[in-house]
Parts: structure tokens; C-alpha cells; sequence
């Protein structure tokens, strides 16, 4: 599972589930943002998952997320590359979180 | 003048120049240098905003195209499960399994570990009947 995170820069993931994916030792452009819990350094590489739904139709994207072994939070999905490009809406009495294609 | 302001300042005339005023100088003005250095600087909407403005000059294999593309989201065939159970579980065991990542059905926990590598070992060697939702409680 993840934490959406619509005032994240970057989508980033768990340290643990990077390595699992051999992405953690990857070549890709250095970046760095800036979070609560100080700046943290990576890279930029290329992902898919998929949006499981619980009813309707799942989605498979393809984004780019931040690595970095200096990352000690979860997988978050951030705004920028991310949610910016879904339709989403969000239900906080029951918890619910609903998403679709852009058009 | 620090050098972010530098880049800034020379980010801003190229932008403004527009492609008229510097067209015999816009496949040797280092865009990509530029761009990589907001993307290490943590400027990311300046990085995609020269990408973009310089997007005819950067090589079409250049890893920059890729990383700053935006997503491609299309329909999936992978069906979800009710994970009710599962969820449950999560909210009331929460505080116990701290740190552990944990691998749940239906029927609850049913592997744990302290490291996602270990988690995987176990459920390799021993694999659920159903495909478990992993978790890391943190």
C-alpha cells in the first residue's frame, strides 16, 4: 500500500520495495527535494504499477519516482507526475479514494 | 552572484529570447546541464519548463525526455480483491507489528518479518493459497 501525498514534489518509494525492484543502485538523473524530514538526495527512474480497484476499472501507470537510500518514510504517490495527471476524489468519511483516466 | 541565481538569470533570458533571437546559439547552450542542475537543486517545475522550451535541441535518447515525461496511464486487466480482512487486521494490530512488514489474507497474518527481503524468502519457501496483501507498518 501507499500514501497519497497531493503536496509531495515526487512520488517516492519505500527503500525496502526499491531494492526488491533493483532500482535502489540505478543510473538514473540525480535530483533531490525537500520533505519534513530534511532534503533527501536520489535519482529519477521510470515505474509502472497499477491502481487496484475495488470496483470499476484498475489502472496501470507509468511515472517517475524519486530513489533514494536516504528515504526512511513509505511509498508515497506525489502530485507532481502523478496525481496531477488522474481524475481523482477522495471520500474521507469512509476512507475512499476514487481515481480515473485523465479523459 | 551565487550560482542558483546564475542559473536562474540565464534559465530566465533563454526563455524570454524565445527561439527568434537565439537561433544560431540554441544547439550550443547547455540546456540539459541546466536542466539536470534544477532537477538537483530540487526545482522541478523549472526543469520540466527548460525541458520543454528546449525539447528540439535535447537528443531524443536523452534519459531527461523519459524522467520528465508525464505518466502514461491506461486501463488495467488486473482485478482487485476485497481486502476488508485484511485491512482490519492492520488497524487493529497496527501498534504490535511496528516495523515488521507483514504479508495478510483473508484469514489474517500470515508470514512477518523484519526486512521485505526476509518476507520474501518466507513466502517463496512457503507460499499462501492466495496472492497476500504485503504490508510495511510504519
Amino acid at each position: 500500500m501507499a500514501q497519497l501525498d497531493s503536496g509531495a514534489a515526487y512520488s517516492m518509494l519505500d527503500v525496502e520495495v526499491a531494492q526488491s525492484l533493483g532500482l535502489l543502485d540505478g543510473d538514473g538523473e540525480p535530483a533531490q527535494v525537500h520533505t519534513r524530514h530534511g532534503i533527501i538526495k536520489g535519482h529519477l527512474e521510470r515505474v509502472s504499477l497499477v491502481l487496484i480497484a475495488d470496483e470499476g476499472e484498475p489502472l496501470e501507470v507509468e511515472t517517475t519516482f524519486l530513489i533514494s537510500r536516504e528515504w526512511s518514510g513509505r511509498t508515497f504517490l506525489g502530485y507532481t507526475g502523478f496525481l496531477e495527471r488522474l481524475r481523482i476524489a477522495l471520500d474521507p468519511v469512509v476512507n475512499d479514494f476514487y481515481f480515473g483516466e485523465p479523459e | 552572484m551565487p550560482r542558483n541565481e546564475e542559473i536562474s538569470r540565464r534559465t530566465e533570458s533563454s526563455l524570454q529570447h524565445g527561439q527568434g533571437s537565439l537561433r544560431g546559439d540554441v544547439k550550443t547552450f547547455p540546456y540539459i546541464d541546466l536542466i539536470r542542475e534544477h532537477l538537483a537543486q530540487g526545482r522541478i517545475l523549472d526543469a520540466k519548463n527548460l525541458l520543454e522550451f528546449a525539447r528540439d535541441v535535447i537528443p531524443p535518447d536523452s534519459k531527461l525526455l523519459k524522467v520528465l515525461a508525464p505518466p502514461r496511464i491506461k486501463k488495467s486487466d488486473q482485478l482487485g480483491v476485497d481486502r476488508s480482512n485484511e485491512f482490519r487486521w492492520l488497524r487493529e494490530n497496527n501498534a504490535r507489528y511496528q516495523g515488521q512488514w507483514v504479508a495478510l489474507t483473508d484469514d489474517g497474518l500470515f508470514a512477518s518479518a523484519a526486512t521485505l527481503a526476509d518476507l520474501l524468502v518466507e513466502l517463496r519457501a512457503s507460499p499462501p493459497p492466495v496472492e497476500p496483501l504485503i504490508h510495511h507498518l510504519i
